[in-house]
């Protein structure tokens, strides 16, 4: 966690109480898939000498496996790269939650990151859903927060994890807030 | 009158390898710039530029030796 503070700038005693980021099913499954789709020819050549259904096609790569290697080779170094670009978007997108406020970075791909800022003493309201068999075992789901500010700042994470446990730190959070700058925490009379 | 034509296969496989070395070098620099610049953790930034380089550098050298010896 040293170089978090390096590359986001905090305001001065600005505390960092959480950083989530999303569930690692959807890492997984996204990666399973990139995989799937790059090892598919290699499975091809490897059954074709086996089921041998076309004779001609079989001669036709047997006279050609130079050139069906390398083209399987450049296909594996696409599926590489496809692998390492799904895992950047990953890992680089980022919650942060401090006593402050909340710091979302979305890196949507290349050249392409969001991010924003929300301050907790504006939050208004935070709902969490929890949709589907898998994400209700593995406990991931969605959490909408609304802010006091216009409708394009309200935002949506999908598939982060324990998203019942980042809602109770988030209220407590702006609770915490509230209490500080001497405001009133939302449904306190 | 017949005519046939050839395709020189061995000089297209190498301007492939020569034009994927270049899309492979564009992509690392693009890579390597957005975890040098957004990653917040030194341990996962090394993990991946180990595994990509683990992964791909022997496909490139697994090209390489066929574009250059085997035609």
């Amino acid at each position: 966690m040293a170089t978090l503070f390096e590359k986001i700038e905090l305001e001065a005693d600005e505390v960092v109480i959480k950083t989530v980021r999303k569930h690692w099913f959807v890492i997984t499954v996204e990666i399973l898939c990139v995989v799937a789709v790059g090892l598919l020819p290699v499975i091809f050549v490897m059954l074709l000498p086996v089921f041998n259904p076309i004779p001609l096609l079989n001669d036709w790569f047997v006279n050609n496996l130079p050139l069906i290697l390398f083209g399987l080779a450049a296909w594996l170094l696409g599926t590489t790269m496809a692998v390492a670009i799904t895992w950047t978007n990953y890992f680089l997108d980022l919650w942060i939650i401090t006593d402050r406020r909340i710091i979302v970075i979305e890196q949507v791909t290349f050249f392409n990151r969001k991010v924003s800022n929300f301050r907790l003493e504006r939050m208004q309201d935070i709902k969490v859903t929890v949709s589907g068999i898998i994400p209700t075992l593995l406990n991931f789901g969605t959490i909408r927060a609304q802010t006091a500010s216009a409708a394009e700042s309200n935002f949506t994470s999908p598939a982060l994890p324990d998203p019942r446990g980042l809602q109770a730190i988030i209220q407590n959070a702006m609770d915490a807030r509230l209490t500080s700058i001497g405001g009133l925490a939302p449904g306190a009379e | 009158m017949e005519s046939t034509f050839t395709l020189p296969i061995a000089p297209l496989v190498q301007l492939s390898f020569y034009l994927l070395i270049l899309i492979f070098s564009i992509f690392t620099a693009v890579l390597y710039y957005h975890w040098q610049n957004y990653s917040t953790d030194g341990r996962v930034t090394l993990i991946t530029y180990a595994a990509f380089g683990f992964v791909s550098i022997p496909l490139i050298i697994i090209m390489a030796y066929i574009a250059f010896t085997l035609f």
